[in-house]
């Protein structure tokens, strides 16, 4: 995942002294041969810092606690908290995972007080493992509009209850303005903002699938492609309505990332330095 | 895993990874009356939505059809 080629990308950043802080998606570094030596000397460095925030994928929060792949993967954190100092330690609103079936990504819970029981469960185990604050990121997939007015009260009761950050991703907040025709200042009013401690801002994909012969195209929060414009255009608004955000996090697949991809992709993370350099 | 919630994300997935259209997903759930106090958020789920769960599910398992 750490690839050679989004190291020449990004390494030149770093050079030019423009990022302030890391998020590690634990993951990652959880493949055969773990990460490159380069990826674990910054990764100390921001930890010894106190500018290494964690984030996690394949919890699978909202499923039920009683799936053994949850302790597995408490236990893998546990271990990277022992390691290093983070910040935060993250993960998805929703559920990927239920019965051993694996969903690919995280999907939507039907909305109900099982799921905000379930969600506040979760994070306290997360939060007794990493012995730090914790938090949840805002889901790009909605299956109905229902997911989409549903989530932030619901993120709120979670957060509330342990005292947790929200990790506001505006590309997944740009998806479900593209798939549902919501308006995104609608939607941000239901986010406990005031909790909001990192944004996180990338790009995506356009997925067309097609039902009885009607095809739609439908945003996809891949990580494989350039920041959209609307999402650069969300970040000067929501830097004026999160006032204890402490940094924003540009995501990208490394393997997305080509030489040719290189100079696009620092001019993304300069455009976003400059945002909040220019903010209030 | 007793409450509604948890009985519609075991649903839901192994109806995702059946290779069954859209439409047929959100039918079975509606049908299913262990999932009847979720009728009305059954009822609102969008196909296309559907259609992009069941290609990520898909990329992570073969279908039971396949």
């Amino acid at each position: 995942m750490v690839t050679e080629g989004f190291a020449r990308a990004v390494l030149p950043l770093f050079e030019e002294g423009l990022i302030d802080a890391l998020e590690y998606s634990f993951e990652i570094g959880w493949v055969d041969g773990g990460l490159p030596a380069w990826a674990v000397d910054l990764l100390d460095h921001y930890s010894e810092a106190q500018r290494l925030w964690g984030h996690g994928v394949t919890f699978s929060p909202l499923t039920d606690a009683a799936d053994t792949h949850h302790e597995a993967w408490l236990g893998r954190v546990a271990a990277e908290c022992q390691a290093r100092a983070y910040r935060g330690v993250s993960e998805h609103y929703g559920f990927m995972r239920e019965d051993g079936v694996h969903g690919g990504a995280p999907l939507p819970p039907p909305p109900g007080p099982a799921t905000v029981r379930r969600g506040v469960d979760a994070l306290t185990r997360l939060a007794a493992k990493t012995g730090g604050p914790v938090g949840l990121e805002n889901l790009a997939l909605a299956l109905s509009p229902q997911d989409i007015w549903a989530q932030g009260p619901a993120l709120s009761a979670m957060l509330d209850a342990v005292d947790g950050y929200l990790v506001l991703d505006l590309h997944n907040l740009d998806c479900q303005v593209h798939n549902f025709g919501v308006r995104a200042t609608d939607v941000l009013d239901t986010y406990p903002l005031a909790r909001a401690r990192c944004i996180h801002v990338s790009g995506g994909s356009w997925s067309h699938p097609s039902v009885g012969g009607q095809p739609r195209r439908f945003r996809r929060d891949t990580h494989d492609g350039a920041v959209p414009s609307s999402v650069l255009a969300l970040l000067p608004m929501v830097l004026a309505r999160c006032p204890n955000l402490e940094t924003v996090i540009l995501e990208r697949l490394g393997p997305s990332v080509g030489d040719a991809d290189g100079e696009a992709l620092r001019d993304e993370a300069r455009a976003i330095a400059a945002l909040i350099g220019a903010a209030p | 895993m007793t409450d509604v919630q948890a009985r519609f994300q075991a649903a839901l997935l192994r109806l995702l990874r059946q290779d069954l259209p859209a439409p047929t997903i959100r039918d079975r759930l509606h049908a299913d009356p262990t999932l009847s106090e979720l009728a009305d958020y059954i009822a609102s789920l969008d196909l296309h939505a559907l259609a992009v769960a069941q290609a990520l599910v898909a990329k992570w398992h073969p279908t039971d059809a396949s």
